[in-house]
């Protein structure tokens, strides 16, 4: 037995297989031709990163890989290297010592944030010298072919970590790194175990039996004993802890199926939804691959980064709501006009209408993606039959064009937000003319008792439980069943526990919420039968205000 | 050429992400670029010399542009300094 000891970067306890990397990169690849060859790949590389690493959980990670990106395009480095290689020096070697200059620089501030920025420096230039070998991404391929291990290293690139399989990688240990370096942070936004900076590793530990415990960061190689069987009981609770109350649809107390999924804003929480045993993606923000950029990504970006998306759902529902943004929800890449009330200004579905070329790419490019999964495209804050058709149309022209191309497609499901008023009260003519609803409660309370969430002296008022939003809640509801549509909800009101049997009772037919309200949902369901949730809904319609609704619930 | 000063205001200063942040406002002019410090002079368009200045928060830096949008851009620039966020 041989224990290390460093900082715990990511939480979580496992056990496994130590899989060393580092020393035998496996080549294979096409050697890049010239530097310029190789700074492409690595941009592209980041950039598929960036996107996929979302916004919410990701944020972080997505703004890493976006620096990473500036930074292996730098061209006084790129200027330098062909100093070097001027004077005779090979080009990988230039490459090398061009990233020592820089890094070097960096190690002599004072300032000790930006000298630790040398190792980004560092991890560029070494990049692209793999790719100069030809190596390409060395972490995603030495795995290729492993069952599950815990991954031990010098250290690791962002875009090693990223690339790891949440479901192969059970932890990551490094030897260098603190708790603030970038693999830090993106195994805790992946949710997977990390000790970093424990020194040198012995000699003989690939292969071995090992313990990670990324809560005091310790890491025991060969456990025995007591040590043993504690590490052992801490995994078993830490993988207990990841679907508690089983996966799958919630079901009442007398047995009636409601599906139960996730709301998710990036790649990263593919894999918190899953181990939360969602049934599918009820709500895929689509927003985190526009965000932090300057132009708004192409068709072929999006499409890989969808499909890829939908290849981990295995088939499961996702519902990918087109772009969602406007006013309040700024981009600084479209050049939007600033509005004097966003809230009531161009959003939503009247932002994708009048910027047809971005509704275009999206619709395009999701329908591309279609083919490889389960998909439905949802449409935000649409107001009335004729720009559902509008919509529509969209729809219909990116089909024709992708059919005209050849290129390979699948028709969607089309629905729509259920989120302003005016689509509430006309549920009736909306809901044949859709595949299904789904219930945006936040804004829905927001416009129906007209009050800002942002402005903290009205924000209680926006009260998604007031009898005025759960009336055109239950119409809404009552227009889908009459036409045989589904109406889900996707709200903040959806991963509100005590809520759930009231929403089901209203007529809600499936509830999507963030990964880690789930469990709390499905409980909360599980205590309450049908016709008890139908008479809750009854009693809550009767009420005259969201507190006397909120005293009725448990 | 145009020149303007600004102080580094963010707590961190001008590490990755900001100097990502200038390179990427820089890439949209035409002019050449530089930020001064203390005698050093950084290419606005390379992130590795950027961070090389070691600017921390309090110090100024000197935005300096010379080309046809010159003075868009060191407007531009220098605003985004100052705004700059950890």
């Amino acid at each position: 037995m041989y224990i290390l000891r460093g900082e715990g970067a990511s939480p979580g306890v496992v056990t496994g297989r130590a899989f060393l990397f580092g020393g035998r990169e496996a080549a294979g690849g096409e050697p890049a031709r010239d530097l310029e060859e190789a700074v492409a790949r690595v941009r592209d590389r980041l950039e598929r990163a960036a996107a996929s690493a979302g916004a919410s959980a990701g944020a972080q990670a997505a703004a890493i890989f976006a620096a990473q990106r500036t930074l292996a395009a730098d061209p006084a480095f790129a200027k330098r290297v062909r100093t070097l290689t001027g004077s005779g020096m090979a080009l990988t070697a230039a490459v090398i010592a061009a990233g020592e200059e820089y890094a070097g620089k960096l190690e002599a501030l004072k300032d000790e944030y930006l000298r630790a920025r040398a190792t980004d420096v560092r991890q560029v230039a070494a990049q692209l010298t793999r790719e100069l070998a030809g190596v390409g991404h060395t972490l995603a391929t030495a795995l290729a072919g492993q069952g599950p291990v815990v991954v031990f290293a010098e250290e690791l690139t962002p875009l090693d970590t990223f690339d790891m399989d949440p479901g192969q990688v059970q932890a990551v240990v490094t030897a260098k790194g603190g708790p603030t370096s970038h693999t830090a942070i993106i195994a805790r936004a992946l949710g997977m175990p990390a000790v970093v900076g424990t020194g040198p590793f012995p000699s003989g530990v690939e292969g071995c039996e090992v313990a990670v415990d990324g809560e005091e960061g310790l890491v025991v190689i060969g456990p025995e004993g007591g040590i043993e069987r504690t590490l052992r009981a801490r995994a078993r609770a830490w993988a207990g802890r990841e679907g508690p109350c089983g996966a799958g649809p919630a079901r009442t107390r007398d047995g009636l199926e409601v599906p139960l999924l996730a709301n998710v804003g990036g790649a990263a929480e593919v894999t918190a939804a899953l181990r939360a045993g969602a049934c599918g993606i009820g709500l895929l923000r689509t927003e985190f691959l526009f965000l932090g950029r300057e132009v708004p990504p192409g068709e072929e970006e999006q499409y890989l980064t969808y499909r890829r998306l939908l290849e981990r759902m295995e088939g499961r529902p996702v519902i990918a709501r087109l772009l969602d943004i406007g006013g309040d929800k700024p981009l600084p890449g479209l050049g939007l006009a600033p509005e004097a009330n966003p809230f009531l200004g161009v959003r939503g579905a009247r932002l994708l209408l009048a910027r047809s070329e971005l509704l275009d790419t999206q619709l395009r490019a999701l329908l591309r993606a279609s083919a490889h999964g389960n998909l439905s495209l949802m449409y935000p804050m649409v107001h009335d039959l004729p720009q559902v058709g509008q919509l529509k149309a969209a729809y219909s022209r990116a089909c024709a064009a992708l059919s005209q191309r050849g290129s390979g497609w699948r028709e969607a499901r089309q629905g729509i937000m259920v989120e302003l008023p005016s689509a509430a009260i006309l549920a009736g003519q909306l809901a044949p003319g859709v595949d299904f609803f789904s219930l945006g409660t936040n804004d829905l309370a927001g416009y129906t008792l007209a009050a800002d969430r942002t402005n903290p002296a009205v924000a209680s008022l926006a009260d998604a439980l007031h009898p005025a939003v759960l009336a055109l809640i239950g119409g809404t509801c009552d227009a889908a069943a009459a036409a045989r549509k589904p109406c889900g909800a996707c709200g903040e009101l959806a991963g509100h526990a005590p809520a759930a049997p009231l929403l089901v009772g209203l007529g809600v037919t499936s509830l999507s919420a963030g990964p880690a309200a789930l469990a709390r949902v499905r409980d909360s369901l599980g205590r309450y039968t049908m016709p008890e949730c139908r008479r809750l809904a009854a009693e809550a319609l009767r009420c005259t205000s969201g507190d006397e609704v909120r005293a009725l619930l448990g | 050429m145009v020149t303007r000063e600004a102080m580094i205001r963010n707590a961190h200063g001008l590490h990755l992400r900001q100097a990502a942040q200038l390179v990427q406002l820089a890439s949209a002019y035409a002019c050449d670029l530089f930020l001064e410090k203390g005698g050093e002079r950084a290419d606005a368009r390379s992130p590795m010399e950027l961070m090389g200045l070691g600017a921390v928060v309090g110090e100024i830096v000197r935005v300096v542009a010379e080309g046809q949008d010159e003075l868009a851009a060191v407007e531009a620039l220098a605003a985004l300094i100052a705004a700059l966020e950890d």
